[in-house]
């Protein structure tokens, strides 16, 4: 009987399907941005306004997964190859990757040799091989082979869902869209649970409602889909479902739009490994990531097919960590599996066939780096001629389910399985107060590229107003590019620049940006680019966030971070300049200036420097802070009275920092 | 088409019965049929497979058969994801087409010999000596009884019937004989030589017959109507179908003919299913497949046609409400919206007054008793666009009617 083998596409495809997700109202308390219109400067809905609270982030003991799963059968013998066997050698013939050419880990293994980053890893103890996982007695077709993988569970029945979907069942905090994520437009059975399962997120943004930043004629279609559930249908609850469904995709569209974010890796591997880094440090609660990569299904000469799978999942893993926020590099386990491995021996395709037991990766700093399992014998084969399994895959499961997610195992996959030992539990990460780090750290980046686009364009530093006024846009839904766009137009940089042609463009942002002259080759393409329709703000963006204008801007930034309203608030109040932490807490912190400077009049350190003081003395220490003097009579009078009608000393102080004197006397940017 | 559904209100409710179960005008199942070389390749035959479909289901006079053809799709189920030959399982899909409304032992009888069947519940592996269950359990489990109605010896017994019924190596079904268990076995306590058709022929015409009879009604009211019906629903329905000697059409003539067939309940009780979904747009705007492109949207709306996700089917209702659903949906009807801007579809919306406009635009899409809240959020947007003098208003209006709630109810 002739029977044409699946592509792996199609077998991930037999084991995944959309189920429901978001079946009651999306809480409010996901909403990291509000919509607003192109215009800018954001007026919330009412509806939005009242509910856009900080989002609930993951526990500061909470690990976070993230598996991939090389679909296909990756061949993990030439992917952490034994190269002191001359089984290995002798059975592999020409597709045997000798010590040399390999990237060596220990005495008797090595890595492929696109491998580089994960070699770099493994040097830092950061990453566990797990060598010898299968199962006894498997069905070698991709579909009951995939399946069984997924489910995990003890009995040998049907597979209707899967590990990390019936972990997400259990999770606290009912039916969060967030628990669980899939990269991709369908779930995978893995993610499905009894009753919940992970949410379905593409890889590109232009997957789903693309909310921020577009044009007012189609953010009023979008309102107008989220208003046809604004009132009850009167049909029922299908009827009522349905009209809120519109809302709920507009929601998570929202949500999730702005960590898309821009300019993603190229590559289906690193771009996923990309959005789930984002996805993480959004810190919406995701505690289980799922990304499949494939296809490893080398039957056929695997050389070139598996070289080029390993560029990719090396490239993966450093996009990955290069995108991670540092907070949470301690909780993230990455779990890099494939659902068997391949025979030893080479066919004579240049390929090799599907085998039993496979090694897998998992990388984190929370890893025990080093082998666990054991190598199966290559000589001593099974009856089809497949490495024989030492390591249950339900061990690894068990390893990852009770020691990193803190759940049971037993209860989730029906038995009882060995804990391997390759990770310690999750570190808890330091953040600043307890403030959501994440949205910390995103408003310094704000700032830092707005502070990017002035000196792009203006060849200057933003003033602190104008600084803020971008920023306040930018959290409240305006484009980066948006943001460019309207420097571009605005009559500061017409007037400095007249009114530039495309080419003319082109030459001042090398000039400005990169501070040389443009190679034909590159002004050349730039111009046709922006011939071709693509605006100037998306063009300047591309310069202004240019690895090398970045590097370059540090300082910059820094200046600009270190100088302005709250650094010297600390030098009027203390004398001093502010500390890294201290400076990016209040920055980041979204209070007004005169609120911080409420706050530091009420402070211990105010207190335990300064004692109790009445409204005169405050005066006089204004004064002599600020302007190195005695308040003169009617200057002291002035403000006492001021004070006593209702006005702060957060207020008085803050108008004497922001005084054009002290802005000269501290040297700092205005 | 507004003005098709006028042309219906002359009828009373038994005629239009009548005329749906009328399918004669049927289109034949010959026209059309797509070239499913495999050289063309896997995702080119999928496309056409799909396209011969769908566009069946726009342009049929006799709707029913292919309404019949998706209810069969996911109850008899087969998927591409296992059985990779697509000639095997569009042949399925053809006798959906065919046998669909007749009656129903027949159809269960081709469909199992079918190789799409054979494969994906492996029964082409049935042999003597070492029988594998799938197929007969699953047969009696979600084809005929549901759980409950047979024992287990009776999955083991019908395996051994079903030994032998294999594919040969040109990929044709036969019957092998030298394959097959010709031991006596026991099935519903009854000991003989059972062999495979035998054992349907028993299941559906033999002592629990009224238990299939059950089942079906239950399941085909579910997809007509709504899901979960009352016993008391089920109880006359499934006696029509039984005293019909199982023939589908007299059991659809039951359900279109019960009261509770025209009950608020039927009306808001059922979500239309993604290909439901894109075929009431192609056949709204008119548009064939290869300008509407379903098969780009159908799998992230949940239900990619040929694959369904496991042998039990897909799911109803809610199964179909979620975030990345709904994105797909709106690609797929953003789709159809621009072919209709570009057509000049309600080009003179915005000279009427706003609720003029609005109406005009719900009638476009057959929503004659639209909700006052999708009808004022409508208004609103279109009082809101003038108001921005906005060129959007006509667009607008051809997109959001395919995203109401009274779209995609069934």
């Amino acid at each position: 009987m002739s029977r044409t083998d699946p592509t792996t596409a199609e077998v991930v495809a037999s084991v995944s399907a959309p189920l429901p997700t978001d079946r009651r109202s999306l809480s409010r308390r996901h909403f990291l941005q509000a919509m607003t219109a192109a215009t800018g400067v954001a007026v919330l809905p009412g509806w939005l306004a009242d509910a856009a609270e900080a989002a609930t982030p993951v526990g500061p003991g909470d690990g976070v997964l993230v598996l991939i799963t090389m679909t296909g059968g990756n061949d993990g013998l030439n992917t952490i190859i034994p190269v002191d066997d001359g089984a290995y050698f002798d059975r592999r013939g020409p597709l045997a990757i000798g010590a040399s050419a390999a990237l060596a880990i220990s005495e008797t293994r090595a890595l492929h040799p696109n491998l580089g980053e994960l070699e770099r890893l493994w040097r830092q103890g950061d990453v566990a091989v797990v060598d010898g996982v299968g199962a006894p007695g498997t069905d070698l077709s991709h579909f009951s082979s995939m399946a069984r993988w997924m489910a995990g569970s003890a009995g040998t029945g049907g597979h209707h869902s899967g590990w990390l979907g019936r972990y997400i069942d259990d999770l606290p905090g009912g039916d969060d869209p967030f628990h669980g994520v899939s990269i991709g437009s369908s779930i995978p059975l893995l993610m499905q649970g009894r009753h919940r399962q992970a949410s379905g997120l593409p890889d590109e943004a232009n997957g789903i409602f693309q909310v921020a930043g577009v044009d007012p004629t189609y953010r009023r279609q979008y309102d107008a889909l989220v208003a046809l559930g604004d009132a009850a249908t009167g049909r029922g609850e299908l009827a009522d479902a349905l009209a809120d469904s519109g809302r709920r995709a507009v929601d998570l569209a929202a949500t999730i739009e702005p960590i898309y974010g821009e300019d993603p890796p190229d590559g289906g591997l690193s771009r996923k490994l990309d959005l789930c880094a984002r996805l993480i440090n959004a810190n919406v609660g995701i505690r289980v990531l799922s990304v499949m990569y494939g296809d490893f299904d080398s039957h056929a000469d695997q050389p070139e097919m598996h070289d080029a799978r390993m560029a990719e999942l090396d490239e993966g893993i450093r996009a990955f960590y290069a995108r991670l926020h540092s907070t949470f590099g301690a909780r993230t386990l990455l779990l890099a599996v494939s659902e068997f491995g391949r025979r030893v021996k080479a066919n004579r395709s240049n390929g090799t066939d599907h085998g039993a037991a496979g090694s897998l990766l998992a990388i984190g700093t929370q890893v025990r780096g080093g082998f666990y399992g054991d190598l199966p014998s290559l000589t001593a084969l099974d009856r089809q001629g497949n490495l024989i399994p030492t390591v249950d895959y339900r061990s690894v499961y068990a390893t990852v389910l009770d020691g990193w997610l803190r759940a049971d195992s037993s209860q989730i996959l029906g038995g009882t399985y060995e804990d391997l030992g390759f990770v310690a539990p999750p570190a808890p990460s330091r953040t600043t107060s307890g403030r959501n780090p994440t949205i910390a750290g995103s408003t310094m980046l704000l700032r830092a590229q707005i502070i990017r686009l002035y000196k792009a364009f203006f060849g200057r530093l933003p003033e602190s107003q104008g600084l803020d006024h971008w920023v306040q846009a930018r959290r409240t839904g305006m484009s980066l590019v948006q943001v460019a766009e309207a420097l571009a137009g605005s009559a500061e940089f017409i007037n400095r620049y007249g009114h530039l042609t495309n080419r003319q463009f082109v030459e001042l942002l090398y000039a400005n940006v990169l501070g040389r002259a443009a190679d034909a080759g590159g002004l050349d393409h730039w111009t046709s680019v922006l011939d071709g329709g693509a605006t100037r703000g998306r063009v300047m963006v591309g310069f202004s966030e240019s690895n090398e204008f970045v590097a370059a801007t540090t300082s910059d930034v820094d200046r600009v971070d270190t100088g302005g309203p709250v650094a010297r608030l600390y030098l009027a109040y203390f004398l001093r300049a502010a500390e890294t932490e201290g400076l990016h807490y209040w920055l980041t912190s979204g209070l007004s200036y005169r609120a911080i400077s409420d706050a530091f009049a009420a402070s211990s350190e105010f207190q335990q420097r300064y004692g109790n003081l009445s409204d005169a003395d405050f005066v006089d220490l204004v004064y002599q802070n600020v302007l190195g003097r005695p308040a003169d009579a009617g200057g002291r009078q002035y403000w006492i009275d001021e004070m006593a009608r209702g006005v702060t000393r957060g207020q008085v102080m803050l108008s004497f920092s922001e005084s054009a004197e002290f802005v000269t006397r501290t040297g700092t940017l205005p | 088409m507004p003005a098709d559904i006028d042309a219906l209100t002359v009828y009373d409710w038994p005629d239009l019965v009548e005329q749906v179960l009328d399918t004669s005008a049927a289109t034949p199942p010959s026209v059309g049929v797509p070239n499913l070389d495999e050289g063309r390749g896997f995702y080119r035959n999928f496309v056409d497979m799909t396209w011969f479909w769908l566009d069946r289901c726009r342009t049929t006079h006799a709707p029913l058969v292919e309404k019949m053809v998706l209810f069969w799709h996911g109850h008899l189920c087969t998927s591409m994801a296992k059985v990779f030959n697509r000639q095997w399982v569009f042949d399925q899909n053809q006798l959906f087409r065919t046998h669909g409304l007749g009656n129903y032992e027949e159809l269960v009888q081709r469909v199992s010999v079918g190789p799409a069947m054979l494969a994906y519940l492996d029964n082409d592996r049935n042999v003597a000596g070492s029988p594998n269950e799938n197929f007969a359990r699953e047969l009696m489990e979600l084809f005929t009884l549901g759980v409950g109605h047979y024992t287990e010896t009776d999955v083991t017994e019908s395996a051994r019937a079903w030994t032998g019924h294999i594919l040969n190596d040109a990929g044709a079904y036969t019957f092998t004989p030298e394959a097959h268990d010709w031991d006596d076995k026991m099935f519903f306590g009854d000991t003989r030589n059972w062999d495979g058709p035998m054992i349907i022929d028993h299941i559906i015409n033999g002592p629990k017959k009224n238990t299939v009879a059950r089942f079906i009604a239950s399941k085909l009211w579910s997809f007509l109507a709504y899901p979960d019906p009352e016993p008391g629903v089920i109880d006359t329905v499934a006696a029509a179908f039984s005293s019909s000697d199982m023939d589908i059409r007299q059991l659809i003539r039951a359900i279109l003919l019960h009261p509770q067939f025209r009950s608020d309940r039927a009306k808001n009780g059922l979500i239309r299913s993604p290909i439901e979904y894109v075929v009431a747009a192609m056949r709204i705007s008119g548009l064939p497949c290869d300008v509407a492109h379903p098969e780009w949207t159908l799998r992230p709306m949940g239900q990619q046609p040929f694959y369904p996700p496991n042998v039990s089917g897909w799911k109803q209702n809610h199964y179909w409400v979620n975030s990345s659903a709904l994105w797909a949906k709106s690609k797929f009807a953003g789709n159809i919206r621009w072919r209709l801007y570009e057509r000049d579809e309600l080009a003179d919306s915005s000279s009427k007054p706003a609720a003029q406009a609005v109406d005009d635009a719900l009638a476009l899409f057959g929503i004659v008793n639209p909700t006052a809240s999708t009808r004022n959020a409508l208004i609103d947007y279109v009082e809101n666009e003038r108001r921005n003098t906005s060129w959007a208003e006509r667009a607008g209006l051809l997109l959001l009617p395919l995203l109401s709630p009274e779209f995609q109810l069934a």
